[in-house]
């Protein structure tokens, strides 16, 4: 049997009535799970992203310019690394090299935020990472 | 050169963007990695709890304040904390409250 693999985004689409003249990516996470982005409003989506964040993601060194088009390459490619509290990390390749970028994302796959993550913070959630785990005792 | 401090709440990070002359460490840090006091350091927890309990886990799409009294009732409040963050790390630091420079608040 073939299995059409829009299929589930398609009944996501219906199920969430999502309007796709808003949708600016929509991708299938490692995990299966469907995650979009919406144009949005000030408070979710992309427009939310780039008012909060545009001048964070110039410090790392993306122009708000070429935000949008950075966060389209995150959510069609963005590999996801690790959790930073409920946030999920993911390592974006963009422009010859790597990106690392949190994204707040609603249970139903609405992305609602996203943020550049600096080495401090990776450095800080390696160690977390990699921190030996206190032996229980019976 | 003072270093860049910018009070900004989103979800469920932490509320200050720190522009560090290092850049390895630039990043977004929390009240209590900057050299606050105590009263000012559990405000802007505070605030940002303010804007996390907003959070629409089911839909995401509706999260975000509801009424505009509250936006300005939030925004207020960070403003004001931006001006005690200014008045705290003194002139060693740049405090903006969102995209917006502060002055340090007088103290009365």
């Amino acid at each position: 049997m073939r299995v059409d693999p829009d299929q589930d985004w398609i009944e996501l689409v219906e199920r969430e009535r999502i309007n796709l003249a808003d949708v600016v990516a929509w991708t299938r996470m490692a995990d299966g799970s469907l995650v979009w982005l919406e144009r949005g409003n000030q408070d979710a989506g992309l427009r939310h992203i780039i008012s909060r964040h545009e001048r964070d993601f110039a410090e790392f060194g993306i122009p708000a310019g070429e935000l949008s088009e950075f966060l389209i390459e995150m959510v069609r490619n963005g590999e996801p690394v690790m959790m930073q509290g409920t946030r999920q990390v993911y390592r974006v390749f963009y422009r010859g090299q790597d990106w690392h970028v949190a994204v707040t994302v609603g249970d139903n796959g609405f992305i609602v935020g996203a943020n550049p993550v600096g080495q401090r913070k990776l450095r800080q959630l390696l160690r977390k990472q990699n921190a030996p785990t206190r032996p229980t005792t019976s | 050169m003072p270093q860049l401090v910018r009070l900004q709440a989103d979800y469920f990070i932490e509320p200050i963007f720190l522009g560090a002359e290092d850049f390895d460490d630039t990043d977004y840090v929390n009240a209590s990695d900057l050299p606050l006091s105590p009263g000012l350091t559990e405000a802007i927890d505070a605030w940002q709890q303010a804007l996390d309990i907003t959070f629409d886990h089911q839909f995401g799409r509706n999260s975000g304040f509801k009424t505009d009294e509250e936006r300005v009732a939030f925004h207020t409040r960070g403003l004001d904390l931006a001006r005690r963050l200014q008045s705290e790390l003194g002139s060693e630091y740049e405090v903006y409250y969102e995209r917006e420079p502060v002055f340090a608040q007088a103290s009365s």
